[in-house]
C-alpha cells in the first residue's frame, strides 16, 4: 500500500486528475462572448428578451488563471526555501521576481 | 577564494533586478538610460565569473573546486563546463540589455524586463554550480518563474499569453517530474547531496533516473514536449528569444545530465534513448521549420533541430564512453548559443526596422540596411553548419569521433543525422539569398517593406550588441583550433565535461 504514495504513481495520479480539471474547465470557461453583441441590448421591437450572460474573455481569463497559478508556485517554492535553512536571502529576491510578475499580469491590457 | 566570487556574481544581477525597478519608480528612467544603468551589474557578474576562468585554481588544474560561503551560497562545485555556460549566459545578457535599451524603446517596461532577465540568469547560474540536488530545483524554478512572464511580455497580444501560460503548464509539470525523481532518490539514501553515486540496478534508481530524465528533456524542448517552445520563443522580444533559445534550455539539459553522471544513474539505456530522441527532434524540428512563413517562428523550429544535435553528442558519449564526444557537445552548445542569439537579435533589428516578419519580406533587405542582413546572414550560415562556421567544426568533429568508434547503429544514426543537416539547408540557405536578392517573382518584391521613420536602425546600442555576439560567434569558431593548445581545453577534451 505504502508503494502508491510514492512520488511516480502520485505524479501520475495528477496528471490524470489535472486532464479531467483540464476538460471540466473547457466546458465551463469555452469561449468569450464579444461585449459588443446586439444581444447585450434590450429587444426593443415589443419582445422582450434577457440579455446573454457576459463571460470574461478568454484573454483576460488567462492573465488571472495565470496570476493564480504562478502565486501558487510562488507560495511552493516559499515555503520550501524557508524551511531549508539555508539561502534563506534567495526568498527575499524570490518575492521580489514574484512582485514584479504580478506587476506585469496586473497591468492594463 | 572562488566561492565569494561566485556569490558575489549572482547576489549582483539579483540586487542590480531590484534597484533597477526601484530606481524607475522613483526617477521615471528613459528606456535607454535604464538599459546602461543594467549593464555595470551584468559586468560585475560577468567579471567575477572571468576571474574565476583566469584563476590560479583552474590554471593549475584544481577543479573541480567546491566549497560554500556561510549564510549566502550552500555546497557548490566550480568546473570550467560550467563556468563556459555562465560566462555564455551573462554575455548574451549584456547583449541583450543592451540592445533592448533600443528595441524596446516603444514599449517603455524596461523597468521590468531588465530584472526579470537578470534575475533568470542569476537562477541559471545558481542552478549549474550548486551541488545539492534540492538547490538544483529551487534555483531551476527561480530561473523559471521570470522566464515564463518574459515570454508573454507583450500582454496585450493573445499569442504571447497564450504562449506564457503554455510554457508555464508545462515547465510545471516538467520540474514537477524532476522534484519528485529527487524525492526518490532521498527516499532511496536520505541523502540530497549529488556527489552520492547510487546503485543503478534497483527499482527506485530506475524509476528516480526515469522521472528526472523526462523532467529535463521536457524542459528543454524535446519531442514530443516541443509544443511550448515554438510559440514561447517565437513570440518574445528578440532580445529574450536570444538567452531562451541560445543557452537556457541547452544549460538545463547539461545540469540534467550532469546530474544523473554525478548519482551514477547514466546508463547505456540513457544513451539509446537519447539517440532516439534527438533522431525524432532533429526530423520533427526541421520538418516544422521547412513549413514555417513566419522568420523568429523558423528560427525557434531550428532550435528543435540544434537540440536533436546536442542530444545526439550527449547520446554518443553515453553509449561509447568517449570524453572527446562530451566535449563537442559543449562546443556545439557554445557555437549554437552566439550563431542563434545574433539570429534572433538581427532579426529584431529588421522588424524595428521594416516590420517584418515573413520570410518572404527579407527579399532584397540586405541592399537596403546591410549591417542586421549581414549579421543574420551569417547567423543562418553558422546554424546550416557552413565552414568556418563554429558549429561546422563541431559537426565535423562530432563525425570523426563517431566513425573512430565501431558501433553499427551509431554509425546509421549519424547517417540519419547528416540528411537531416542536409534538410535544414532547405530553410537556412534561401533566406541567406533571399536578403540580398530581389526576385522579380515574389510578390513580396512588388510591395517593398516601408522603412520605420521613428526607429534608429543604427543606433550605437543595437550595433554594438550586434557586434559583440559576432566577435564571440567568430571567437568559438577560431577557438576550435587553438584547442589543442590551451590547457584548459586540453583536460576538457581527455578529461570529458562531466
Amino acid at each position: 500500500m505504502n508503494e502508491l504514495f510514492l512520488p511516480p504513481f502520485v505524479l501520475v495520479f495528477f496528471l490524470g486528475a489535472a486532464f479531467l480539471i483540464k476538460k471540466a474547465s473547457e466546458t465551463i470557461a469555452r469561449d468569450d462572448t464579444p461585449q459588443d453583441s446586439p444581444k447585450f441590448t434590450q429587444y426593443a421591437s415589443g419582445h422582450d428578451m434577457e440579455p446573454v450572460v457576459p463571460r470574461l474573455r478568454y484573454h483576460s481569463f488567462f492573465r488571472i488563471a495565470w496570476m493564480f497559478g504562478l502565486v501558487h508556485l510562488g507560495g511552493l517554492l516559499l515555503a520550501t526555501v524557508l524551511p531549508s535553512g539555508f539561502l534563506g536571502w534567495i526568498a527575499v529576491f524570490l518575492v521580489a521576481s514574484l512582485g514584479i510578475c504580478i506587476w506585469i499580469l496586473g497591468g492594463d491590457e | 577564494m572562488l566561492e565569494f566570487f561566485l556569490a558575489f556574481a549572482i547576489f549582483m544581477l539579483l540586487l542590480g533586478g531590484v534597484i533597477l525597478f526601484l530606481h524607475h519608480r522613483f526617477n521615471h528612467f528613459r528606456n535607454e538610460l535604464l538599459s546602461i544603468n543594467a549593464l555595470p551589474y551584468v559586468t560585475a557578474a560577468l567579471t567575477s565569473l572571468l576571474f574565476m576562468l583566469l584563476s590560479p585554481a583552474v590554471k593549475n588544474a584544481s577543479l573541480p573546486y567546491q566549497g560554500f560561503v556561510a549564510g549566502l551560497i550552500d555546497t557548490f562545485e566550480i568546473t570550467i563546463p560550467r563556468l563556459l555556460l555562465g560566462i555564455t549566459a551573462l554575455l548574451i545578457l549584456f547583449s541583450n540589455i543592451l540592445f533592448s535599451g533600443e528595441h524596446l524603446i516603444t514599449l517603455n517596461k524596461g523597468y521590468l524586463y531588465y530584472p526579470l532577465s537578470m534575475f533568470a540568469v542569476a537562477g541559471l547560474l545558481g542552478m549549474l554550480f550548486c551541488e545539492d540536488i534540492f538547490d538544483k530545483y529551487l534555483f531551476l524554478e527561480f530561473m523559471s518563474l521570470p522566464v515564463y512572464i518574459l515570454v508573454a511580455f507583450r500582454l496585450d497580444e493573445a499569442k504571447s499569453t497564450a504562449a506564457g501560460y503554455h510554457y508555464m503548464i508545462i515547465g510545471s509539470i516538467a520540474t514537477m517530474s524532476i522534484l519528485s525523481g529527487f524525492a526518490v532518490i532521498y527516499y532511496q539514501t536520505g541523502s540530497l547531496a549529488l556527489t552520492q553515486a547510487l546503485n543503478p540496478e534497483t527499482t527506485a534508481s530506475k524509476a528516480a533516473a526515469a522521472l528526472i530524465l523526462a523532467g529535463f528533456l521536457i524542459k528543454c524542448g524535446t519531442f514530443p514536449a516541443h509544443s511550448w517552445l515554438i510559440p514561447a520563443h517565437a513570440n518574445t522580444p528578440s532580445g529574450n528569444s536570444a538567452i531562451l533559445s541560445g543557452i537556457l534550455i541547452q544549460s538545463v539539459l547539461f545540469t540534467g545530465l550532469e546530474s544523473l553522471q554525478q548519482l551514477n544513474l547514466l546508463q547505456r539505456d540513457s544513451g539509446i534513448l537519447l539517440i532516439v530522441f534527438a533522431i525524432i527532434n532533429m526530423v520533427v524540428g526541421n520538418l516544422l521549420a521547412i513549413r514555417k512563413r513566419r522568420t523568429k517562428t523558423m528560427l525557434a523550429s531550428s532550435s528543435i533541430v540544434q537540440m536533436g544535435y546536442i542530444l545526439f553528442a550527449f547520446g554518443a558519449y553515453i553509449l561509447t564512453g568517449s570524453q572527446r564526444l562530451s566535449f563537442i557537445a559543449l562546443w556545439f552548445i557554445l557555437g549554437h548559443a552566439f550563431s542563434k542569439a545574433l539570429s534572433f537579435m538581427s532579426m529584431g533589428v529588421l522588424y524595428r526596422h521594416f516590420r517584418i516578419t515573413r520570410n518572404k519580406q527579407l527579399n532584397g533587405v540586405g541592399r537596403k540596411d546591410p549591417y542586421p542582413a549581414f549579421m543574420l546572414a551569417l547567423s543562418l550560415l553558422s546554424l546550416a553548419s557552413v565552414p568556418p562556421m563554429p558549429l561546422f567544426f563541431a559537426k565535423w568533429s562530432l563525425l570523426e569521433a563517431v566513425l573512430s568508434e565501431t558501433l553499427p547503429g551509431l554509425t546509421i544514426a549519424l547517417v540519419l543525422l547528416l540528411l537531416n543537416s542536409l534538410l535544414s539547408l532547405k530553410y537556412y540557405l534561401p533566406q541567406v539569398f533571399n536578403l540580398f536578392r530581389i526576385d522579380p517573382a515574389n510578390p513580396e518584391a512588388q510591395h517593398p517593406v516601408e522603412e520605420n521613420p521613428t526607429f534608429s536602425a543604427h543606433n550605437w546600442m543595437m550595433v554594438t550588441s550586434l557586434t559583440l555576439l559576432f566577435i564571440c560567434m567568430v571567437s568559438v569558431s577560431v577557438g576550435w583550433f587553438w584547442l589543442e593548445r590551451i590547457p584548459l581545453f586540453t583536460a576538457l577534451l581527455s578529461g570529458g565535461v562531466f
